[in-house]
């Protein structure tokens, strides 16, 4: 395939994939509570996981090592069972939530309750990855994953004043609601840095087998595409702030959520919100059970590979078989989709250190990427950027439980 | 130990940002409410506006307007029971 179509498909799917439950949810709500106040930590958090996907590109293209594959390996079984529990974990809770998006999507178009829905989207998504390889389920979820610049274009539509957005970019403190601030910011930042990203993109340039040829298209990738995503979701924060914190609007329930585009757009804005809501979280559902089928079958040495006939790499299917059956059936319970999509979001980032520490001691190993190792300013950016919302996080998520 | 005493200040230092965040003061408890009331009643209003200009199918509406009601009932049974 040629590298341009490749950098094409490749920017498609940061945009396409990006915007999923967590990020579009943090994101409307953060707008809908504190106007554009929180524009900086989407911006913190795309940084991060430019850099963060970028790593996981150049690991797999020069030592042909995944993510997990590389830990399990540098560091060893016992200390890779650390990381392989707190990114399976947060994974699954991010399942659930996708998969409660894919729920809800289908309650806003046809009235019937999410959770009868649940066992739907979880047959679909389980029955898409049985039947179909890799390729298709990326390139296919990410290719209808770009109806979610609809939220840009409403952007444009309610005049966001850009100079006001842009001075946001930079950090400020909270004028009132400090620990909803600081819950909303890191949940914003564990929504961007999802580990979910990194690993499924290094087990997917691992499976397109990436070469040291594919380092200049990793990086535009990450870059852009990422930069992309992040725009979007900025202008999902941006239409929020327009349209519901000008009239004291908050955002208790994923319902309220829909009237962001139907206001500038009309009855298209709601037909669109569906299926960017239900596109976005079932292209996310996709990756990320295949995510947690990888992590462990790559942590354990198991066959694996969604190219692969279900019957040839078996224990991987069935982890992927599992985590589906296990969120659906949590969704299923009724549990508030909108609290477990935050909550999930705000345990992402104070899981960070653990899932990004084993990546930069790796991204800085000459036995893996010999001269093609990390430049100080990722190790920095990468470091700061994680520690920073693991500490909010443990600050701020006992403060936000108990205030609520 | 080396370093559990800049811990202990980082920490201090933390809680002392986050801490006017946690009055929980009963005025507190009602103002959070009275924001909750009218968050609630600004997005039955926005919604019924939405619908008379038929941006809204019927079925989203009703389900707005459900929602928006139990926002408003647990909101006034929560005033009720903290006097």
């Amino acid at each position: 395939m040629s590298k341009l179509l490749e950098i094409a498909l490749g920017l498609v799917t940061g945009i396409g994939g990006f915007l999923e439950a967590g990020s579009l949810a943090t994101s409307a709500q953060a707008g809908a509570a504190f106007g554009f106040q929180l524009a900086w930590a989407i911006a913190l958090g795309t940084i991060c996981i430019a850099f963060l996907v970028e790593m996981a590109g150049r690991l797999a293209a020069v030592s042909k090592h995944t993510l997990p594959d590389a830990m399990r390996e540098r560091f060893g079984i016992r200390f890779f069972t650390v990381p392989l529990v707190a990114v399976v974990l947060v994974s699954f809770l991010v399942l659930a939530s996708e998969l409660g998006g894919v729920a809800l999507a289908l309650q806003l178009a046809t009235g019937i309750k999410f959770q009868w829905w649940a066992p739907v989207a979880a047959l679909a998504v389980w029955l898409l990855l049985w039947a179909h390889n890799f390729s298709l389920v990326e390139k296919g979820a990410s290719l209808l994953g770009l109806v979610t610049l609809v939220f840009a274009v409403a952007a444009f539509k309610l005049h966001v004043p850009l100079n006001e957005l842009g001075a946001h970019l930079l950090p400020s403190l909270p004028r009132q609601e400090g620990a909803k601030y600081w819950f909303m910011a890191v949940s914003i930042i564990g929504a961007s840095v999802s580990p979910y990203l990194f690993y499924f993109y290094s087990a997917g340039a691992v499976e397109d087998h990436w070469d040291e040829d594919y380092l200049g298209v990793n990086r535009i990738i990450a870059g852009l595409g990422m930069g992309f995503g992040g725009t979007v979701a900025v202008a999902v924060l941006a239409g929020a702030a327009m349209v519901f914190h000008s009239r004291g609007i908050q955002i208790d329930r994923y319902e309220q959520i829909p009237l962001q585009l139907a206001q500038p757009l009309g009855h298209w804005g709601f037909i669109l919100f569906v299926a960017s809501l239900g596109i976005a979280c079932f292209g996310a559902a996709l990756e990320i059970a295949l995510q947690i089928a990888y992590l462990v079958a790559q942590g354990f040495g198991w066959k694996w590979g969604e190219n692969l006939h279900p019957k040839d790499a078996a224990r991987f299917s069935l982890v992927y078989t599992v985590a589906i059956l296990l969120a659906g059936l949590l969704i299923f319970t009724g549990i508030d989709p909108l609290k477990l999509t935050i909550f999930s979001m705000a345990l992402t980032a104070l899981s960070l250190p653990v899932t990004v520490v084993p990546l930069l001691i790796i991204m800085n190993d000459p036995m893996y990427l010999g001269e093609n190792g990390n430049h100080w300013i990722a190790n920095a950016a990468v470091l700061f950027i994680s520690l920073l919302a693991c500490i909010v996080a443990i600050v701020a998520i006992p403060l936000q439980i108990v205030g609520s | 130990m080396p370093g559990a005493k800049e811990a202990v200040v980082l920490a201090l230092a933390l809680a002392l940002l986050f801490l006017p965040a946690c009055g929980g003061s009963s005025q507190r408890q009602a103002e959070k409410l009275q924001q909750q009331v009218a968050s609630w009643e600004a997005t039955a209003r926005l919604t019924r506006e939405l619908a008379q200009e038929r941006a809204l199918p019927k079925q989203y509406t009703r389900q707005v307007l459900e929602a928006a009601q139990e926002g408003l009932d647990q909101a006034r049974q929560q005033a009720a029971n903290s006097k």
